[in-house]
């Protein structure tokens, strides 16, 4: 067991013993991360929030059940939240927010970009989420586990439910379905990112 | 050979570049790009591919603080108050339940009013009071068979048919008694 995951333990333990702060001390931990993928998965923002609400109110009230034998609390934590935006993807509800207007009011530019660099940055940023709620969910879920979340195959196996060559698979199938998407944007550096 | 050793090797660059491989994997890959140059220059575009992909994809719903603490004071309500979920999930179940006892309810209901039509009205107890009646002292009078024969032709001169009389089934009230004297039922 790593340090970081020593560590994650004995904060758990805290909450167990009914330490308030714990709770808090995972939240810091682990709450960007959350949202950032729910927001990559359901590409909305209240969406994306009400889903890591829950996650966490979810996580915090079973705690007990937590087996960090079994998996780490991250790979824990982001398998409750697939399972939750699995059920928002159940109920139909399409995609309909214009990304490109998000991606600009979300994401500043670094500080240190030229205007023309910050101008590139945003359209690259722009048409990689653009793919991305071409995707449908299952792939854009291995996609953004594996690059958005820097999870291993066999962490994506256990938060996906499926086998680790099936996560694989999903990986390869959603570069191909996201360089057909993105050719005609044009974009060299996107093309290169989708030349696998 | 080389077509085989090329494809191996490219089959293996992103678990190469991620650092998934087994050592033994590993160290065949890396002497395969240090033999070949096409090969190496996949590598070399995948691997700032790989890692520009990982850069955008992290920069995709990255949120600002006053927005995870709004998230955090949801949470701290919701480990508060009542959660959701398990309650949409008990309405549910209590519905299905519900049903289910209706399900049952309902075939055991006509049973059970078949049932109250099978069994009979139990007859109501009463006091009875047995006598031992002998004719001398009632002074019932003992149908004989002759009076019992004669009867229908006087009350029925034309010769109709009228019921037979039983011979132990009424006295023959003002014969040789009272109606008082008759048993109280
Ligand atoms: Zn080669």
């Amino acid at each position: 067991m790593t340090q970081d995951a020593n560590e994650i333990k004995q904060i758990i333990a805290r909450c167990l013993q009914g330490d308030q702060t714990g709770y808090a001390a995972l939240y810091d931990q682990f709450g960007a991360g959350v949202y950032r993928l729910c927001y990559s998965l359901l590409l909305n923002r209240e969406d994306a929030e009400d889903i890591a609400q829950e996650t966490f109110v979810y996580a915090f009230k079973n705690l007990h059940r937590y087996k960090p034998e079994l998996a780490s609390f991250k790979t824990w934590l982001y398998t409750i939240a697939i399972c939750r935006c699995r059920n928002l993807y159940r109920r139909n509800r399409p995609i309909l927010i214009d990304l490109s207007t998000l991606l600009q009011n979300t994401l500043p530019a670094p500080t240190a970009d030229t205007p023309e660099a910050a101008m590139a940055r945003r359209s690259a940023q722009d048409a990689l989420e653009k793919a991305l709620a071409s995707l449908s969910p299952r792939l854009r879920e291995a996609i953004v586990l594996r690059y958005g979340h820097g999870l291993t195959y066999r962490e994506m196996a256990e938060v996906m439910g499926c086998p680790q060559k099936t996560a694989e698979s999903r990986v390869r199938l959603a570069h191909d379905a996201l360089r057909g998407r993105l050719q005609p944007i044009g974009q060299g550096l996107l093309e290169e990112l989708l030349s696998f | 050979m080389q077509f085989a050793a090329c494809n191996h090797c490219r089959s293996h660059l992103i678990g190469y570049i991620n650092r998934e491989l087994t050592p033994a994997a590993r160290r065949r890959v890396a002497e395969h790009l240090d033999s070949c140059p096409a090969c190496y220059s996949v590598y070399l575009r995948k691997r700032d591919a790989a890692h520009e992909l990982a850069n955008g994809l992290t920069l995709i719903g990255r949120s600002d603080a006053p927005q995870l603490g709004d998230i955090w004071n949801a949470v701290q309500s919701g480990m508060a108050g009542p959660r959701r979920r398990p309650w949409q999930f008990q309405k549910q179940h209590s519905l299905v339940v519900l049903l289910l006892i209706i399900g049952l309810l309902l075939p055991w209901s006509f049973t059970q009013r078949q049932v109250v039509l099978a069994v009979p009205v139990p007859p109501t107890p009463r006091d009875t009071q047995i006598t031992q009646h002998t004719p001398s002292s009632t002074g019932f009078v003992a149908l004989e068979p002759a009076a019992t024969a004669a009867a229908p032709s006087t009350a029925n001169p034309g010769g109709t048919m009228t019921p037979r009389v039983e011979s132990n089934y009424a006295p023959l009230p003002g014969a040789n008694g009272e109606l008082n004297d008759l048993p109280n039922y």
